[in-house]
């Protein structure tokens, strides 16, 4: 059934159909159905066989108060969607992206994201990504080329935990110069099935800049989770963190490495991993008001990795 | 019929039997009273009732009629039975709000259960259960959440410790309005004020083993005899 889907249907959790007028960019498979820029705010889209190729460009210097929605999504069950985006914050500009990638139906969907993230001198951009992949989950790759430049700030935090993820693959590699920063929060919930591989790695190559790599994760019921944080600090004064913290249930698997390599003697690098359990009791006090052990448990999980 | 009836109850782990031949019942409408020691296997009685994981039970529970021994935690909480916890965990992440939410369809509601028990709901609806609360506000939450359900029976496993002489007023007080607003209770307590003022009866729990039914003053009374640690005031 290919007729009929509304971008309601695919993304009513965005919230942006409260504002008509809201900038955006929205990809329904491999068409571009709804765009909406701002001054100061140049957006291109082309159409390809498979996919979409995106471009936004924030001017220099323009601040935009108000988030710029960038949907992609997949309203079928199956299909394959290449997504490849390029985001440019230009010097002393700022700009918060909403991302929504939302495959309500997903039975056997490839979706497909490379995405370059510029973000120049003294620029700044929030990205945050909420990910839906229907109670099937999809194969989803996506990689990553982050740079950001001399006092530049990029914080990203990519969240899927609602419904199933599938197969997740992901890769980042980022660059910060000087007094730059970057901030990574990864939030995921796998189950049964589920597969998550997150390697994410940043070069801090300016003096005093600095990273933090921020990974919770959630492997329930045979999931399997590996998550692997690199930071290398290679300019004196350079910070990095490393931070995975993990809850297993059942018999989830999860590795999770955290990886320092310090170039410069004079970068401070830190890591700190944890790992838990949900408490019985924790679940038993929610059986007891009616909830099922299976509802218990998401509502516990998910409340420890919204921090 | 019996809204709660308990028969014949044995209830161990492992090898280590902790309850044996617990009888008990409460009418629909009562307030009934458990007393014992400490370590007499009151608050294993409670969660074997309740369904709690790890124990092995042997013997009837029957809930508004129904066998409900071989029912899962929630099925038996469906049916309108609830435990109130005697030592609430931490719930790190949840709020407030979310957590008396848990069992209750009417955030209205919920948020009167909160005043009832002395909590300001728009100050602590969206505050962390983990890191948010004293033990004292935990416990208050946890009453609340108990209420919020609903529930035709709660087991309310001492809801009095940690609470001071005034606050125990208010919990007497907030335990007849359960009744009022259509619970039964089952009260497990060391308070001898509490058990004597709002109990209709009263049963007495001595090394694992209920060996008394009748009146809530003789119940206590028979229990400090027995070297039961029953307190003026609240514990
Ligand atoms: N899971 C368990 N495994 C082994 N022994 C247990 C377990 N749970 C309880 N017990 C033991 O059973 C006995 C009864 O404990 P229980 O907590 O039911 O007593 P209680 O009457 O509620 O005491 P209190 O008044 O102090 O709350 C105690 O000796 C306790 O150590
Ligand atoms: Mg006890």
């Amino acid at each position: 059934m290919r007729g009929g889907v509304s971008e309601e249907e695919v993304f009513g959790p965005a919230g942006y159909h409260a504002d008509p007028d809201a900038p955006r960019v929205v990809v329904l498979e491999n068409r571009v159905v709804n765009v909406r820029e701002r001054e100061g705010l140049v957006i291109e889209a082309e159409e390809r066989e498979d996919g979409v190729r995106a471009e936004l460009v924030v001017r220099e210097g323009v601040r935009l108060e108000e988030p710029v929605h960038f949907c992609v999504g997949v309203p079928w069950e199956e299909g394959v969607q290449r997504i490849e985006t390029r985001v440019v914050v230009e010097s002393g500009a700022r700009v918060t992206l909403l991302s929504h990638c939302s495959f309500p139906r997903a039975e056997d969907v490839l979706h497909e994201m490379v995405a370059e993230f510029v973000v120049e001198d003294g620029a700044e951009l929030e990205v945050r990504d909420v990910h839906y992949h229907g109670e099937r989950g999809v194969r989803l790759r996506a990689e990553y080329e982050l740079e950001v430049g001399e006092g530049g700030r990029l914080s990203s935090e990519f969240r899927l935990t609602r419904g199933r993820v599938g197969e997740l693959e992901w890769v980042s590699r980022g660059v910060v110069r000087r007094e730059g920063s970057l901030e990574s929060v990864v939030r995921v919930m796998a189950r049964g099935e589920d597969v998550v591989d997150v390697e994410e790695s940043v070069r801090l190559v300016g003096e005093d800049a600095g990273a933090v790599l921020d990974s919770r994760s959630a492997a329930i019921d045979g999931a399997r989770v590996r998550f692997v944080g690199e930071i290398s600090g290679e300019a004196p004064g350079a910070r990095g963190h490393v931070e995975c913290s993990e809850i297993i249930r059942g018999d989830g698997r999860v590795e999770s490495v955290p990886k320092l390599r310090v170039v410069d003697p004079d970068a401070r690098l830190t890591h700190e991993a944890a790992l838990g359990t949900l408490e019985r009791r924790e679940i038993e006090a929610l059986m007891s008001r009616g909830l099922s052990e299976e509802e218990a448990v998401e509502l516990l999980v998910e409340a420890m990795l919204r921090g | 019929m019996a809204l709660l009836e308990v028969k014949d109850l044995r209830v161990s782990v492992g090898e280590e039997v902790i309850v044996r031949d617990a009888s008990l019942r409460v009418e629909s409408g009562e307030i009934v009273d458990l007393v014992g020691p400490n370590g007499s296997g009151k608050s294993t009685l409670a969660r074997a009732i309740m369904g709690s994981e790890g124990y092995e039970v042997e013997g009837e529970i029957r809930f508004k009629g129904e066998e409900i021994s071989d029912l899962p935690m929630h099925e038996r909480a469906r049916r309108g039975l609830t435990l109130c916890w005697q030592e609430p965990a931490r719930f790190d992440g949840l709020t407030v709000g979310e957590y008396v939410m848990a069992g209750c369809e009417e955030e209205e509601w919920a948020r009167r259960c909160l005043r009832m028990v002395g909590l300001d709901p728009d100050e602590y609806w969206e505050r962390e259960c983990g890191e948010g609360l004293s033990g004292g506000e935990r416990k208050r939450v946890e009453l609340a959440a108990v209420m919020a359900m609903r529930p035709e029976l709660v087991i309310l496993d001492e809801p009095d410790a940690g609470l001071d002489m005034s606050s125990l007023e208010d919990l007497a007080r907030l335990i007849e309005w359960m009744r009022e607003q259509g619970s039964s209770v089952l009260l497990i307590t060391h308070s001898r004020d509490l058990a004597e003022e709002v109990g209709d009866r009263a049963y007495l729990m001595l090394d694992g083993r209920i060996v008394e039914e009748g009146d809530p003053e003789e119940i206590v009374y028979k229990c400090r005899i027995c070297g039961g640690d029953l307190v003026c005031g609240a514990e």
